[in-house]
């Protein structure tokens, strides 16, 4: 009998605890900007104030009831309760959408679209696209065409914001509920890219792509001051580190992965230029649909 | 040393460097099929070191003296096969041996290659002009190498160097882990005395103990250009006893571990011996549900009963438990490609060809999918 009969400690349970962790200090660094902050300002209530950790919670269970329903209810499998929950990556994507949504997203419609996606996405196994990317452009663009989207919340609509380097650091950028916080960004992406099955090459360069045209276009316009803003602003760092590098719809190749970078950061300045809020996610949604041809043009070159 | 992996090790599955012996079975086996040669019948008597069959490839040596009682089915490389069985009279008869020689150094180029080559030593390289010792167990938990320098260091030494001298060659390289902190402290002290014998310590990085991936991290180029005269360590302390006694390898280490081993342990067997009679006399279990892996728990292979007999191929056996792993949907994480270490892709198949069966591809997989299995179809 041919097997191997020693394993890595690397499965699905794992990984999703160790992406939790590596967005645990987004969360609460949301929870301050979106849910604390205002109700000290008395600008919500208690609903408000719990508002920012209930999406992520409801992200976590709608990912959780999907897996639920899909193994033990359509499939009728009889693997233990744990391995169903940690079948798939699907609490984890819940709690990522939940992060780079508005505040002011309506609740059941988050839930609603998430769900209904989660469920598509597991009935559809072959079809590769970034199910994180599609499901929050959906939701951002319902909001985006029946209400006033804005990314901002009643604190920052109230204030006139004058933000410089360290202001973004620190999460004072408009952005996503858990996305505004570069710095602990930068830090999960440390984390994460210590990770072996991280694909960290897909961050980097999507990063470095999209920064590099950013800055040599504020130059060419003469907008320097705007470079920082356009960079860190509207989640787009947070996109590429936890969206692009999803692992079901990105390239698994070593240049299959920078190609597959490059070609988020690129299009993310095109989509940029027309809808900032949803370049990222639009990029990413287009270039996973790609994946499979990327990696197929990489392994033939090498 | 970018795709080798370290592995995570369970300590309690590490053998000592203490050697155990098994050195007095009652029966010895010895393989035979359709074409080969027997040169004895049903009760004769055989002395150690006596050709007991020959074929194209090799000769098969009995491993003690006795009287061979007749043909049995046992299993070898995962097949039952016939075997030759000898029973053991103890008393280790040998023929006089003429022609040793007291110092490795007097041996010229072609005795040696004549000595190797009638001993069954085809697989050692004498062309090149370095000289590559590799003295890094292959799988994980097996620990025979680092046994046998532990109490054979002076030998080992003294090998390299005479083949250095007699061969000409330019560089000369021992290769251990950095980690086997006791053999480190042991050839620091002892190489002074081999000017020739360049030490090098290398991480603990898995299959860095496969010939191919030794000398690709280990010679430069320019020397590969010139050739390299690779050796195993278990080897060079086989060319030891076959340049100073004469006779061929009748005796070898295994590693015997596993979740279900309560002591792993390092035993020098004699060749030929049964497994069932090994672990009956040597290895205390902790319970009768297991499975048997021959060769290492990454690139072996699992027997269905421990009616398995010892040949020169064997190096380790594992006791496991039963594992029940299910595999899932692969997750495209893409590590089985990005890790292995001969640039193959398990998931398409791409440079199949060159996979060198190190495992590491299903090792590493977080979808605990079997690559073993889907390369196999």
């Amino acid at each position: 009998m041919n097997n191997v009969y020693l394993r890595s400690n690397h499965n699905i349970k794992n990984i999703s605890l160790k992406l939790f962790i590596s967005l645990l200090p987004l969360i609460i660094a949301g929870f301050y900007k979106n849910g604390i902050k205002l109700y000290q300002h008395n600008l919500v209530g208690i609903f408000g104030l719990l508002k920012p950790l209930l999406f992520s919670l409801l992200g976590f269970i709608i990912g959780v009831l999907v897996n639920i329903i899909y193994h033990y209810i359509l499939r009728k499998d009889k693997d233990k309760f744990l391995n169903i929950v940690f079948n798939s990556f699907h609490p984890i994507y819940g709690i990522i959408i939940a992060s780079v949504i508005s505040i002011n997203t309506n609740i059941l419609l988050f839930s609603f679209i998430t769900f209904i996606m989660f469920l598509i996405s597991k009935f559809f196994k072959n079809t590769k696209f970034n199910v994180m990317a599609a499901t929050a452009l959906i939701i951002i663009l319902i909001f985006y065409l029946t209400g006033n989207f804005s990314f901002s919340n009643v604190y920052e609509i109230s204030t006139v914001l004058n933000l410089n380097t360290l202001d973004y650091l620190i999460g004072m950028g408009s952005g996503g509920i858990n996305t505004s916080f570069v710095l602990f960004i930068l830090i999960s992406f440390l984390f994460l890219a210590s990770q072996d099955y991280y694909k960290k090459s897909i961050a980097l360069s999507s990063s470095i792509v999209f920064s590099s045209i950013m800055i040599i276009y504020s130059i060419i316009n003469n907008q320097v001051g705007l470079v920082l803003e356009n960079i860190f602003a509207n989640g787009i760092l947070f996109c590429f580190v936890f969206i692009a590098t999803e692992t079901l719809s990105s390239s698994y190749t070593k240049s299959g992965q920078i190609v597959f970078g490059t070609l988020v950061g690129g299009l993310t300045f095109l989509l940029f230029l027309i809808e900032p809020t949803l370049a990222a996610l639009g990029a990413i949604l287009i270039v996973s649909l790609l994946h499979l041809f990327i990696d197929y043009i990489c392994l033939k070159k090498s | 040393m970018a795709s080798l992996i370290r592995i995570n090790k369970n300590k309690k599955l590490e053998a000592s460097k203490t050697v155990y012996n098994h050195l007095s079975p009652d029966y010895i086996y010895i393989p035979y099929k359709k074409d080969d040669v027997l040169y004895f019948k049903t009760n004769d008597s055989v002395l150690k070191d006596d050709i007991v069959i020959s074929n194209d490839k090799n000769n098969i040596y009995s491993s003690v003296s006795g009287k061979v009682l007749g043909m049995t089915k046992m299993f070898i490389n995962n097949e039952e096969t016939e075997v030759v069985v000898i029973e053991n009279d103890f008393k280790e008869k040998t023929k006089k041996i003429k022609g040793v020689k007291k110092h490795l150094n007097n041996y010229s180029k072609e005795e040696i290659l004549s000595l190797v080559s009638k001993f069954n030593f085809v697989d050692c390289d004498f062309s090149g002009e370095v000289i590559l010792v590799n003295g890094i167990d292959y799988e994980v938990y097996e620990n025979n190498k680092s046994a046998l320098i532990k109490k054979y260091i002076n030998e080992i030494l003294e090998v390299i160097d005479a083949l250095f001298t007699i061969f000409n060659a330019k560089k000369s390289f021992l290769a251990i882990k950095n980690n086997d902190s006791e053999n480190v402290d042991l050839l620091i002290h002892h190489i002074g005395t081999y000017p020739n014998i360049d030490l090098k310590m290398l991480p603990d990085l898995y299959p860095l103990g496969h010939k191919d991936i030794l000398k690709k991290e280990l010679i430069m180029p320019k020397d590969k250009q010139n050739g390299i005269m690779y050796f195993d360590l278990i080897d060079i302390y086989n060319i030891y006893n076959i340049l100073k006694r004469q006779r061929p390898v009748t005796e070898k280490y295994i590693t015997i571990s596993g979740d279900l081993v309560v002591t792993p342990k390092v035993i020098n067997v004699k060749i030929g011996s049964s497994l069932k009679d090994i672990l009956v006399n040597n290895i205390k279990l902790k319970n009768d549900n297991y499975k048997i892996i021959v060769n290492g728990l990454l690139s072996g292979y699992e027997v269905p009963s421990s009616d398995l007999i010892i040949t020169k191929e064997i190096n380790s056996v594992f006791i496991n438990t039963v594992n029940n792993d299910v595999a899932s949907n692969c997750i495209n994480c893409g590590m089985c490609h990005t890790k292995c270490p001969a640039g193959v892709d398990p998931r398409t198949g791409k440079n199949k060809d060159k996979c060198i069966k190190c495992g590491i591809c299903t090792y590493v997989c977080p979808a605990k999918i079997n690559f073993k299995k889907v390369f196999k179809k």
